[in-house]
């Protein structure tokens, strides 16, 4: 390797770095103050490097690993949704007393897991950054040892996640008996003129296993669940880095590989699209816990991003389409955080963590008009009121899909969007009720916090009021 | 015109920061607002008033264009012309009425009431300028989500219903409508090859046929819902009945006539071949909303449903006049856009001022109220009698004008709707009999009377109109060239 590769790895590197000495820390003194500023440090760090390291050209570095544009691109809404998450973590973990320092390195692991994602050319890569991923993911969801609740929801996630895997790596395989080829671009120019059926089911196969871990129907059964169980700032992680880093890695294999040639896929990724939006929406609806219902939010957010990766094949150009994905993905990151963030510091405001049922939010925009008005503009995001960043990833996904003529996918996008903003808004206005008297607990000093709530919201608005330099970007990362 | 939006948003953030000053002082800060608006629109328009605009040029007064997202060339284009100008003025107006309605009867949360009232203003006034497709629908939502919090928040006990009835018509509609404008916007990509939103670009390069016909169809759906027509109008009686007074004031004022704004600049503007096609279908919706309003309000039990309820037969006459397709009926219309917001702002007022005296709207509850509170009688009498449309009034012109128009083309339709008038006269007077004559009960005694800024309020809409009744033109001129353009493009 030269120093050019090396160099291009630095944003990684540093996350593995500054999970060494957090770990190195921990073994000298336990003190989660300590952690939280390591874990900021290597965070801005990374953040900071993968600015300034932004690569004029691709990067090759080593089969397994592209340096470009994109993998940046992801990097830097990967580390700053970890930043968020440690940030608001520290805050959920003051008021449950008990071993705090893991907390921190799960989500660095975790992280470095999604970075390597967002890079990956190569199944190999896929799968490691996969499985960093999720093995560190199992552990933050059974965080609280106190309580069954989130034990309860770490095994599921543990199980239903390993047989999922599984069923991916069936899925390489079976495409590497078809073609011999286990990186992206090698792979897709094997595909023509192989056995049709063998390919067809291998990404069947892999789809199934991804759409798994994105909660896309009929795969979604257990993402209200985990969503619940889940410490919120854990159920955060999960929604946003988890599914954008996967999905980041998804992108660029179904890309490179020039999957939307195959029909089945695509007729296959409808269908997974059509369900997932009309079900998420529909059953949000019955949801009175709020995690429950962002739960099912997101399963119908997937499914308008699986949207954008079924037009790429009608398009003349993929241009709109990839830039719809990628955009979608930013815009979601950044709303669903803010709503889970919104969520986690009012739950934890009360002495102990209080439930996240609807009535439980009622008179938030009185006791704690910052964080109301978070979570107002994170729900009206994704419903796609303009003004918002949701609004414009809507717009573009539409826009794509139009630009295509598929005409029943953006039938059941529209229904859903409509349905949805049925439930966001019962959220909005259970925040705007009256309080009841005396339920106010103490607040707890949160300067952090507070700036981090405003970055989310300067996010959410700046990208939905003047989204042009962020088009910009994306424009050249593809 | 920027300004004219930026101030009314700021003022409306500056509002809901005054709130730490005193309970008094957002209510204060919000009339400066609309005062410095009015007066920025009036210095705007005075210059504008003695000019001809130039047809050819798209008969622009004013027109400003600023660079927004260029990727799919949207930009900042706020255009006025006769039309909007009237809206606009409009809007400001009732903006002060509603203000001025809503003095006393807030008590909770005066800033962000203050703030959300401004907001949909700047929104709404937003919709009456935008000339780019995607700002139009940018402005079409901002006016509806601090109308759904005014209504959720600060409305009667139904609130919770009647809020989110209200947001999901309009949003469910207005989804569809972006449908349309992207479907319209790839269109013009298929043409030119460019992306633009800009209404002056979309009319070189008409969306014709069947694909016409479908976003004709989505806009379509938006405006009939705004407007409302028969059968989408059900979100309405309960939105207006449950909302606060100014918004109330707003909702029947301003927020309906962007609706008919709409149908006439964007449905007939852009699709004339569609909207043309399907304009008999659109008359029998218009005389069946004017029937079916005009029954139904004489149904109620409840004074400011009624109201509600004869706002869908009097906005059917504007659907009318839009649809009867000829130079004289769309005068009609846009007169009939302003002499309904200024008789139902109003009577919305005046409704709002009963439940804050009575604590009811029950219309049962309520007789003899002319001898205890004579002002608010008089008032009431002067409106009801110029919503029935008395010759002499801005309504009785407007509809005359409307149904004029309406004969020419389709005589028979004409007739029905006529009818019209007949049954709008026994709801309003009997509305008026319930309420103010007949004997006093007791515990209505001491009621306290208009004061005289709500007597200053009224009468400047009075004064309005008794103005369009008696001596229209100047109105009439000023919308003359806007009219004149759309029926060149619409070939009526």
């Amino acid at each position: 390797m030269d120093s050019m590769v090396v160099q291009a790895l630095y944003p990684l590197l540093a996350i593995a770095v500054g999970i060494v000495v957090l770990m190195t820390q921990t073994a000298i003194k336990r003190d989660p103050q300590w952690a939280l500023v390591i874990s900021l440090i290597t965070l801005a760090g990374s953040l900071w490097l993968a600015i300034n390291n932004w690569p004029a050209t691709p990067i090759t570095a080593t089969p397994l690993m592209l340096v470009d544009g994109y993998a940046r691109l992801f990097t830097v809404v990967l580390t700053l949704a970890a930043l968020v998450t440690v940030v608001i973590g520290r805050h959920w973990l003051m008021r449950n007393e008990g071993d705090q320092h893991e907390f921190f390195m799960l989500v660095l692991i975790s992280t470095f897991g999604g970075v390597v994602l967002a890079h990956a050319q190569h199944f190999a890569s896929f799968l490691l950054g996969l499985e960093i991923l999720s093995v560190a993911i199992y552990t933050l969801i059974a965080y609280p040892d106190k309580s069954w609740v989130p034990i309860e929801a770490g095994l599921k996630y543990l199980v239903l996640s390993s047989a999922s895997t599984a069923i991916l790596l069936f899925g390489f395989a079976l495409l590497y008996a078809a073609t011999g080829a286990l990186g992206f671009s090698e792979l897709g120019e094997r595909l023509a003129n192989r056995n049709p059926l063998l390919i067809g089911t291998a990404t069947l196969m892999i789809f199934s296993g991804l759409g798994f871990k994105l909660s896309l129907v009929p795969f979604h059964m257990w993402t209200p669940d985990v969503y619940e169980g889940a410490p919120t700032p854990v159920t955060g992680f999960l929604a946003t880095v988890s599914k954008v880093a996967i999905f980041a890695g998804l992108l660029r294999w179904y890309d490179s590989a020039q999957l939307w040639q195959q029909p089945v896929l695509t007729e296959a990724l409808a269908a997974l699209a059509i369900a997932s939006m009309l079900v998420g929406n529909f059953l949000a609806l019955k949801q009175d816990d709020l995690k429950r219902l962002l739960g099912y939010s997101s399963i119908a957010h997937m499914g308008y991003l699986l949207v954008a990766l079924v037009v790429l094949g009608g398009l003349p150009d993929t241009e709109l389409a990839m830039e719809a994905s990628v955009w979608y993905l930013v815009a979601y990151t950044a709303s669903t955080l803010a709503a889970f963030a919104a969520l986690s510091v009012w739950q934890t405001r009360a002495g102990a963590v209080t439930g996240s049922t609807r009535e439980d939010a009622s008179g938030m925009f009185w006791q704690e008009p910052l964080v109301a008005l978070l979570m107002t503009i994170a729900l009206l995001s994704l419903a796609g009121v303009p003004l918002t960043a949701g609004f414009i990833a809507k717009f573009y996904v539409v826009a794509s899909g139009i630009e295509a003529g598929y005409w029943s996918l953006l039938s059941a996008l529209v229904l859903g969007s409509a349905v949805s903003i049925f439930y966001y808004l019962r959220v909005i206005y259970a925040m705007s009720t009256q309080p009841d008297a005396g339920a106010s607990g103490e607040r707890i000093a949160r300067s952090l916090v507070n700036l981090v709530f405003i970055g989310l919201l300067l996010a959410v608005l700046v990208l939905g009021i003047y989204p042009e330099p962020l088009i910009d970007i994306v424009r050249q990362t593809l | 015109m920027s300004t004219l939006i930026m101030i009314l948003l700021a003022g409306g953030a500056l509002a809901w920061l005054s709130e730490r000053w005193g309970s008094a002082t957002p209510a204060q800060v919000s009339l400066a607002v609309l005062v410095i608006a009015g007066s920025w629109f009036y210095r705007l328009i005075d210059p504008l008033l003695a000019q001809t605009p130039d047809l050819s040029a798209g008969g622009w007064l004013l027109y400003e264009s600023q660079q927004w997202i260029p990727r799919f060339g949207i930009n900042l284009i706020l255009a006025m012309d006769g039309m909007s100008l009237l809206l606009v003025g409009l809007t400001l107006l009732l903006g002060v009425v509603a203000l001025v309605a809503s003095w006393s009867e807030i008590k909770a949360r005066q800033g962000f009431f203050q703030a959300n009232l401004l907001w949909t203003l700047a929104g709404t006034v937003g919709v009456f300028l935008a000339m780019d497709l995607f700002l139009f629908f940018l402005f079409w939502e901002v006016m509806l989500v601090p109308m759904y919090l005014l209504i959720a928040i600060w409305g009667h006990e139904g609130r919770a219903q009647a809020a989110l009835k209200f947001f999901i018509f309009t949003q469910a509609s207005g989804l569809l409508m972006l449908l349309a404008i992207l479907v319209g916007a790839w269109a013009h990509v298929d043409q030119t090859g460019t992306w633009s939103f800009a209404y002056m670009d979309w009319l070189q390069t008409p969306i014709t046929g069947a694909a016409g016909a479908w976003v004709f169809a989505g806009f379509l759906l938006a405006f009939l819902v705004k407007l409302p027509a028969f059968p989408v109008h059900s979100w309405l009686p309960d939105a207006h009945t449950q909302a606060p007074t100014a918004g109330s004031v707003i909702l029947a004022g301003v927020l309906l006539k962007t609706g008919a704004y709409g149908l006439l600049r964007f449905g007939v503007g852009l699709f004339p071949e569609a909207a043309q096609e399907h304009a008999s279908l659109l008359l029998i919706i218009g005389v069946a909303g004017v029937l079916y309003g005009a029954v139904l309000a004489y149904g109620q039990s409840d004074f400011k449903r009624l109201v509600a309820y004869s706002s869908v037969s009097h906005m059917g006459f504007v659907l009318l006049g839009v649809f009867a397709w000829n130079a004289l009926a769309w005068s009609g219309a846009v007169l009939q856009m302003i002499a309904h917001g200024l008789s139902t702002a109003a009577l919305f007022m005046i409704a709002g001022a009963l439940q804050e005296r009575l604590h009811t709207r029950a219309l049962a509850e309520m007789g003899g109220l002319w001898r205890a509170m004579p002002r608010m009688g008089a008032m009431a009498m002067f409106f009801v009698i110029a919503s029935v449309g008395l010759p002499g009034l801005g309504n009785f012109m407007a509809e005359f004008m409307v149904l004029a128009g309406l004969y020419q083309a389709w005589p028979i339709l004409c007739a029905v709707a006529a009818l019209g008038l007949i049954t709008g006269a026994i709801y309003a007077l009997w509305m008026l009999q319930q309420a103010f004559h007949g004997p006093l009960s007791d515990r209505h005694a001491a009621l306290a009377d208009f004061k005289t800024r709500d007597m200053a309020a009224l009468g400047a809409l009075a004064v309005g109109l008794l103005w369009l009744g008696l001596y229209p033109q100047p109105v009439l001129d000023l919308a003359a060239p806007a009219l004149e353009l759309l029926a060149m493009r619409a070939g009526g």
